[in-house]
C-alpha cells in the first residue's frame, strides 16, 4: 500500500477488489485484441480483395483462407458484441475500484502545477462570463447568518482599538444633521416616551422654588389680559352667585320705602300683641297659628 | 410694561394717620355687613291677626273712597260739559249711594283677590288672600268673599277671639290672610 491508500481496508476486501481488477483488465484487454483482430481481418480481406499483397500466398491456401474467413465472420461478430457488452459492465466499475482505491486529489496536488494552470487561466474572461446574481440567489444567506456565532465575533473584536482608529469628528463632520433630522419621526418618538414617569422623575418643587415668581409677575402686562377676560360675564356670575335679587328682596320687601316695612312690622307686633291679650283673657295656653294654610312647600 | 420689579415689595408709605398701610390691605378687609334680616321671614305664610287686617280694610276703603269720589267728579264733569247752563252737583240718596259704594268695593275686591291676590291695603301692609292650601281664588270664590265681606263686615272681629286667626268670612269659605 503507498502513501496515497485509503486506510482502514480489510484484506478480503482488497483481494475481492485485486481479483475484480485483474478480470476487469484482462477483458480490457481480451476486447481490445477482438477489436485489434477484427480490424486486422477487415484490413485483410480488403487486401484479399486487392490484387496486391494476396499474391504473396500460395494460389491453393487463397481459397481456403478465403473460405474460412467467410465461415467465422458470424462467430467473429458474435463474440465481439460479448466481448464488448462485458466490456461496457466491467470497465466503469473497474474504474470506479481503482479511483476509490487513489487519492485523486493528492494526485493531482502532487503531480500537478496548479500554479502553472492558474497562470494560464485568464481570470478576468472566467469573471465576465461569471453570473454573480444567479450565484448570489443560491446563496442561503439566512441559513450562512444563522450558523454564525455573532456573539463570539464580537468577543474577538477589539473595539477600543477599533474605536482609536475611528476619526469621529472627520465622520460628524460628514454628516448631514438637518437632512437626519428631516428624516426623523419626532411624533413617533415622542409618542413612545413614557411622560408621566419622566415627570415623576422631574421635582418640580425643586424646579418652582428657584423661580423667581415676584419678578416674572413684575414683568407681566396685564392690561391686555384684563383686556381679553370676559370682566362682564364675571360680574354676571358673582352676581348670580350672590343672589342679589334675594339681598335686594330681603332688603327691601316687596316695596322700597323704609315706612312701608316699618308699617309692616309695627302691624305684625301689634298683631302679636292683640293675640297675646285675646290669648290670655281666654286663658289659651298654646297660642295659635297652629295650621298655617299659607306656608309653602 | 407695568412698573419694574421694584415696586413689588414696596410698602406704601404711611397715610396721614402714620400707620402704614400693609401690603395687601384687601387681607385685613372686614367682612361684608350680612344683610338686614326682616322679621317678615318668620311670620310669612302665618294667619294676619286682626290689627293688619283692619288696616288693610281701612286703606281699602279709602282707595274706594277716593274712587268713588273721582267717579262723582267725573260724572258731575260729564254733565257739566252737556248742561253747563242747568249744572248742578248730582245729589243722589243714600241707598244709591250704599249700593255703587258696595258694587264699587264687590268689583274691587273680587278683581284684586283673583288676580294679584291682594288688595291695595294688603300690598302696603304685606298680606295675600289665599285658599285653602295657599292657592289663588277662582273668580266666583272671591266674588262670594267680597259679597260676604261687604254685607257683614263684622265678621272681621271674630279674629280676636279665633285660635287660628280667621274672620267669619274665612271659615265659611275656607280662605285666609297670610303675611306675604
Amino acid at each position: 500500500m503507498n502513501q496515497f491508500a485509503r486506510p482502514g481496508i480489510h484484506a478480503v476486501g482488497d483481494t475481492a477488489d485485486a481479483a475484480y481488477a485483474v478480470a476487469a483488465v484482462s477483458v480490457a484487454l481480451a476486447r481490445l485484441a477482438v477489436e485489434t483482430a477484427f480490424r486486422a481481418s477487415r484490413m485483410a480481406a480488403a487486401t484479399m480483395a486487392a490484387p496486391s499483397p494476396a499474391r504473396s500466398l500460395p494460389r491453393v491456401l487463397r481459397p481456403a483462407l478465403g473460405w474460412g474467413w467467410r465461415a467465422t465472420a458470424g462467430a467473429r461478430e458474435v463474440a465481439l458484441r460479448r466481448v464488448n457488452a462485458l466490456a461496457d459492465v466491467l470497465l466503469p466499475r473497474t474504474v470506479a475500484a481503482v479511483l476509490a482505491k487513489l487519492d485523486v486529489a493528492g494526485l493531482v496536488l502532487r503531480y500537478v502545477d496548479l500554479n502553472r494552470i492558474a497562470g494560464g487561466l485568464d481570470v478576468d474572461e472566467v469573471a465576465a462570463r461569471l453570473d454573480v446574481a444567479r450565484v448570489i440567489d443560491r446563496v442561503d444567506i439566512d441559513a450562512i447568518a444563522a450558523g454564525l456565532d455573532l456573539n463570539a465575533l464580537v468577543e474577538k473584536v477589539d473595539i477600543a482599538r477599533v474605536i482609536d482608529r475611528v476619526d469621529l469628528d472627520d465622520i460628524v463632520g460628514r454628516v448631514d444633521i438637518a437632512r437626519v433630522i428631516d428624516r426623523v419621526d419626532l411624533d413617533e418618538i415622542v409618542g413612545r416616551v413614557d411622560i408621566a414617569r419622566v415627570i415623576d422623575r422631574v421635582d418640580l418643587d425643586e424646579i418652582v422654588g428657584r423661580v423667581d415668581v415676584d419678578r416674572i409677575a413684575a414683568r407681566l402686562d396685564l392690561d391686555p389680559v384684563i383686556a381679553r377676560a370676559d370682566i362682564a360675564g364675571i360680574a354676571r356670575y358673582v352676581i348670580a352667585e350672590i343672589d342679589l335679587p334675594e339681598v335686594i328682596r330681603m332688603s327691601t320687601g316687596s316695596l322700597t320705602t323704609e315706612m312701608v316695612r316699618g308699617v309692616r312690622d309695627q302691624g305684625v307686633d301689634a298683631d302679636r300683641a292683640v293675640e297675646r291679650v285675646v290669648d290670655r283673657l281666654l286663658l289659651r295656653r298654646h297660642g295659635r297659628h297652629d295650621d298655617e294654610p299659607g306656608h309653602r312647600p | 410694561m407695568t412698573s419694574p420689579e421694584s415696586d413689588v415689595d414696596v410698602v406704601r408709605p404711611p397715610a396721614e394717620t402714620g400707620v402704614p398701610e400693609p401690603r395687601y390691605p384687601w387681607h385685613s378687609a372686614p367682612p361684608p355687613v350680612p344683610a338686614a334680616v326682616s322679621g317678615r321671614d318668620a311670620v310669612r305664610g302665618q294667619r294676619a291677626g286682626f290689627v293688619t287686617r283692619a288696616l288693610a280694610n281701612a286703606a281699602d276703603a279709602c282707595v274706594v273712597l277716593v274712587a268713588l269720589g273721582l267717579g262723582y267728579a267725573g260724572v258731575a264733569g260729564f254733565r257739566f260739559l252737556l248742561h253747563p247752563a242747568s249744572f248742578h252737583f248730582p245729589a243722589p240718596g243714600f241707598p244709591a249711594l250704599l249700593l255703587i259704594g258696595s258694587l264699587g268695593l264687590a268689583a274691587y275686591f273680587t278683581a284684586t283677590w283673583a288676580i294679584p291676590q291682594r288688595t291695595y291695603g294688603d300690598q302696603l301692609m304685606g298680606l295675600r288672600v289665599v285658599g285653602r292650601r295657599g292657592t289663588r281664588l277662582h273668580w266666583s270664590h272671591a266674588a262670594l268673599r267680597a259679597i260676604l265681606c261687604i254685607v257683614f263686615p263684622l265678621g272681621l272681629l271674630w279674629i280676636v277671639v279665633s285660635p287660628h286667626n280667621r274672620s267669619v268670612q274665612d271659615v265659611l269659605l275656607r280662605t285666609a290672610v297670610v303675611y306675604d
